[in-house]
């Protein structure tokens, strides 16, 4: 394939007008006449509320309207799956942070005097804040129906058959912490009612057109009298997927017909954002005496906090990819997703597998060290190929790239050279380790799901095209790989390209900007709709110009008709006169696997990213403290269409993954949370951060756009365990709570 | 979320000081990156803040006639590194100023902030212990000099009476060849406070000073005194003496940051550390003689 444009490293559109501020978030936004908006938040875990009163605060000057659960025209309550989270609660609360009220006043100054003169008279409940505690039959139910949101059993094979004929079985338990996106921009954004009667809302999002949904249904609205704009949205990683403030913006706006903000603070998203799920994760993983993986048992206890979310959908994704990128013939793996009183869980980059992939990747460490053999001899052995069985016995029949990653991680010089850069630490008291790990991370959104992608392409008058998709850019960079994909088709420069995503009044529904879906399937839209847009343009002007179609051909900066070369301003100016106009819309729906895995709704995925991380740390033996050195990154991308779009992608992960392994807990004892700032909430700085290396493995995935897959989430999972079994390299202590904190691994030192 | 405050810029010492006295709600603003920070948490709510960024001296640095030096108040974190960096005996300063937030932080944040603020875990204090650092606080009507060692009372509390105001630092020229060491446990390299902080002032005349921050209520001078051998003839047993001293002195809590256990166990790493950093010091300035 000769191509001009794909796999560039092209700049990115967004990237001057970002450096130098001029780009504005939706929660930069601000309107003459605007209101500001606080949400009143429960101070309990679990808790009645017997009363509210807000008389005092509406009489407040400068508050212009106190909203509670009465003021909520539609359905009080959202969530994608289940909605059993309410807008605003009515008879009870289940985290500290629970929204109770929600008011709107002349200044910041006079909402937050006012949420101060809001009475709420509570009844204390206990609390349940142990998930195991919380599955017991006689613990307090935080909802009606009970604390397991959901369980599932996966069998196939014979595991007690298989683990009988083992050579070696480790069983090991592993618990994870519960991380928070910590992104640049906390929720917030501004909502108004249009003249046309159309309440918009600016919130950075990742799905606007879902968020329209939860809207509307919320406010009893019909769906086209809102509309979602979200984009450019300061990160998202998930923690955006869900409802975050849009419902109290829209209400506020409702209410008062006035347009209304409303940003969180720092910790008050610390607070109430969406964190990773904390998992309890028992392995016991048999292998034969070569090191072929036999047979694995795998119980995961998620703890999803007070509300259900995606939590159901992440339990199934986590068992999934319970087995990491490997083979195992015979697997049972049952998993349980309890509701707690701690805060709430939900989507955050990697969905259930970083958790799962830390565990196993530490297992087949033990095995290699149990069986004497090379740790990237026994990840190779048992690495996952296309035909193999995936973890819950699904055939997979796409492009699977560990065995490929791992052969490319092997090849690093950091591998390859471990011994020489472990040779020397800086001090005497310090040591060395390398460690391995590679990570499979399924795009999309699985079996049942609708996930589809759609685009537009249009030719403007102005000799431009311009794209239009759903998937908002959140930071990611899809614009630029859209309209590199754009340019690749029509034939153009990549400059001749705009990009629109993230508006429900501009773009098509193109489902969400998550779970490493979005070149995917919108990619695959573009390719559709701009080669629509190609042949409208080609017989458009063979038809004006009286000239074969086959003699019409889209240049870099010139259309060529015959012996004619026409600029695109006249292209333009030739097709789109009288009101003709040359657009077309794509669509992609993804494919499907061929049958359901029994008894995990959702579940098989199709296509899989992989990724394998090589890290270098070194210990301090008498501290505890753990620097990372060096990190290299093989990166499966199918074929990639950004380079330097991969490259931040891979970077920006090595470095989130890196803060799970090391530091990056919300830290909540008895409800309360603590890590309210990034004083406590420890994400690795700059100067923590060491060079990281990207190497490309292009396993072209034939059904993705120019042969991509996604790689948003699989960059940020294996690095986690590299790093732990890097520490075990260097000092021995095998690191089986995250994360291997100061503290931790200091104690591990002293018990060895 | 910010209380209401004015913003005060007095044009002298005295004016300074007269309007603190009559405001007890009123509080010195220097860089701001702590007494803002703690504004918007509502964790403090002053009725003024006074700059005194103006006033005459306050952010100079110079040394005087006797070798000695003098730091404004209100000098930046930064300008003290360069000032001092590659003077011996003040190298604990120099490496505590270079610890505290990041770069841009250490460009507003003053050295009289730091001490001010009297948080047990300010980078800055123990290096002034070690360095026998006087205060020279300024009154409505007088003036006095106070050893740093007296200026710490509780967290958060220092010796200031009502309007009086740090106006400068004074550090004592050090004999010759003074070394110093800072070292510093936290859970970053760049931006985190203190877990603990180890300050190390070797004299000549086999006289040394340990300084330690964040393992009790106020930083803390934990010994000074004459051990029996030079930095020279160090040995490991001096050490281990001077460790097990100063290791009964501290009384460390546990919180977020560090348990109390980490705390008690990093003082002994650290000033092992910086007796290994300070004798290899003594030792290459010798040799550089």
């Amino acid at each position: 394939m000769n191509l001009r444009w794909i796999g560039k490293p092209i700049p990115r559109q967004d990237a001057w007008t970002k450096v130098t501020g001029e780009a504005r978030y939706m929660s930069d936004l601000s309107m003459p006449n605007m209101l500001w908006g606080r949400v009143l938040r429960s101070p309990h875990p679990h808790a009645l509320i017997k009363s509210l009163d807000i008389s005092e605060a509406v009489a407040c000057p400068g508050v212009v309207t106190v909203l509670t659960h009465h003021d909520v025209p539609g359905l009080n309550a959202y969530g994608i799956v289940v909605q059993d989270q309410p807008v605003l609660c009515s008879d009870k609360v289940r985290f500290v942070g629970d929204a109770v009220a929600v008011l709107a006043a002349e200044s910041k100054e006079a909402a937050a005097h006012a949420l101060e003169l809001i009475k709420v008279e509570y009844e204390l409940l206990p609390g349940v804040f142990d998930p195991e505690v919380a599955m017991q039959q006689s613990s307090p139910a935080i909802h009606a129906k009970g604390n397991v949101l959901r369980h599932s059993k996966v069998h196939h094979g014979d595991v007690e058959a298989a683990f009988a004929d083992s050579a070696v079985v480790v069983e090991r338990e592993y618990r994870t912490s519960r991380p928070i996106s910590a992104f640049l921009e906390t929720e917030g954004g501004m909502a108004m009612f249009g003249a046309d009667g159309v309440l918009t809302v600016y919130c950075g999002a990742q799905y606007p057109d879902r968020d329209v949904i939860q809207v509307a249904r919320a406010l009893g609205l019909e769906r086209d009298k809102v509309r979602m704009v979200s984009s450019l949205v300061g990160g998202g990683f998930g923690g955006k997927d869900e409802i975050t403030v849009q419902i109290y913006l829209a209400l506020l706006a409702l209410n008062t017909k006035r347009p209304v903000k409303l940003v969180l603070s720092r910790e008050e998203s610390m607070v109430t954002g969406w964190k990773k799920h904390p998992m309890i994760v028992r392995m016991k993983t048999g292998a034969s005496i070569d090191g072929t993986l036999l047979a694995h048992e795998v119980s995961i206890i998620s703890d999803t906090g007070a509300y259900a979310s995606l939590g159901g959908t992440i339990l199934h994704s986590a068992m999934e990819h319970c087995s990491g990128p490997y083979r195992v013939p015979n697997v049972k793996v049952e998993g349980h997703c309890v509701y707690t009183n701690n805060s709430i869980s939900g989507a955050m980059r990697g969905f259930g597998v970083n958790q799962v992939t830390f565990a196993m990747e530490t297992q087949m460490d033990i095995l290699a060290e149990e069986l004497g053999l090379d740790r990237l001899d026994i990840r190779l052995k048992n690495g996952l190929k296309d035909g193999d069985k995936g973890a819950l016995g699904s055939l997979l029949v796409t492009a699977m790239g560990p065995v490929q990653t791992l052969q490319a991680a092997g090849q690093t010089e950091l591998w390859s050279q471990r011994e020489t850069y472990k040779a020397e630490p800086s001090r005497p008291w310090k040591k060395r380790g390398v460690g391995l790990a590679a990570a499979i991370k399924g795009c999309g959104l699985g079996f049942r799901m609708p996930d589809f992608g759609a685009a537009s392409v249009e030719l403007l008058p102005s000799g431009f095209f311009r794209v239009r998709v759903g998937c908002p850019e959140i930071g990611q960079g899809n614009t630029i790989a859209f309209a590199q994909m754009a340019a690749e088709v029509l034939g153009c420069s990549v400059d001749q390209v705009e990009v629109v995503t993230g508006d429900t009044g501009e773009t098509p529904d193109s489902g969400t900007s998550t779970a490493s879906r979005s070149i995917y399937v919108a990619g695959n839209a573009i390719i559709d709709a701009a080669t629509k847009v190609v042949e409208l343009v080609e017989q458009g002007i063979s038809a004006r110009l009286v000239v074969d179609v086959e003699e019409v051909e889209l240049g870099e900066a010139e259309v060529r008709a015959g012996d004619a070369i026409l600029s695109y301003l006249d292209v333009a100016a030739l097709l789109l006169q009288n009101g003709q106009t040359c657009y077309a819309s794509g669509r992609f729906d993804a494919p499907k696997a061929t049958e359901e895995v029994p008894s995990v709704y959702g579940l098989p995925h199709l296509v899989f990213g992989t990724n394998a991380h090589v890290a270098l740390v070194e210990v301090d033996t008498m501290t505890g403290q753990v620097e990372v050195l060096r990190i290299s990154a093989v990166s499966d991308a199918g074929r990639v269409i950004n380079l330097q779009g991969l490259e931040g992608q891979s970077e920006g992960g090595a470095v989130m993954g890196m803060g799970y392994a090391l530091t990056e807990d919300i830290i909540i004892d008895q409800g309360m949370v603590r890590t309210l700032n990034f004083n406590n909430y420890i994400i690795p700085t700059a100067m923590d951060t060491p060079p990281i290396s990207t190497t490309v493995v292009e396993v072209v995935e034939k059904t993705g756009p120019f042969g991509a897959k996604g790689v948003g989430e699989v960059v940020c999972i294996s690095i986690t365990p590299a790093i732990t079994n890097a520490i075990y390299d260097a000092v021995k202590v095998r690191v089986t709570e995250l994360p291997a904190t100061i503290e931790r691994v200091l104690a591990g030192l002293q018990d060895g | 979320m910010f209380n209401k405050f004015d913003y005060v810029v007095p044009t002298s010492w005295a004016d300074a000081c007269s309007f603190m006295a009559s405001h007890p709600t009123a509080m010195i603003y220097a860089g701001g990156t702590d007494i803002l920070v703690r504004c918007r948490e509502g964790r403090l709510l002053p009725s003024h803040l006074v700059d005194i960024k103006g006033l005459p001296g306050a952010t100079a640095i110079a040394q005087a006639e006797d070798g000695s030096i003098v730091i404004g108040a209100a000098t930046p974190l930064n300008a003290i590194e360069r000032f001092l960096k590659g003077k011996a005996g003040y190298e604990a300063l120099v490496q505590a100023a270079h610890v505290v937030g990041s770069w841009q932080i250490r460009n507003r944040a003053s050295v009289g902030g730091n001490i001010c603020n009297a948080s047990p875990a300010a980078d800055t204090a123990p290096a002034l212990l070690v360095l026998e650092a006087t205060l020279r606080l300024v009154g409505p009507s007088d003036e006095r000099i106070l050893p740093v060692g007296e200026f710490f009372l509780a967290p958060g509390k220092t010796a200031l009476l009502p309007g009086e105001i740090l106006r400068s630092i004074v550090l004592p020229a050090p004999a010759e060849p003074t070394v110093s060491i800072y070292l510093k446990a936290a859970r970053t390299k760049a931006v985190d406070l203190a877990q603990v902080g180890v300050a190390l002032l070797m004299l000549p005349d086999k006289n040394v000073r340990v300084a330690l921050g964040a393992v009790a209520p106020v930083p803390l001078l934990a010994w000074s005194g004459r051990q029996s051998a030079p930095p020279a003839n160090w040995t490991t047993e001096e050490t281990e003496r001077l460790v097990s001293v100063v290791e009964q002195m501290v009384a460390p809590i546990t919180d977020l940051r560090a348990t109390a256990d980490y705390r008690r166990h990093m003082v002994g790493v650290l000033l092992r550390r910086a007796v290994g950093q300070a004798t290899l010091l003594h030792q290459e300035r010798g040799e550089g003689r």
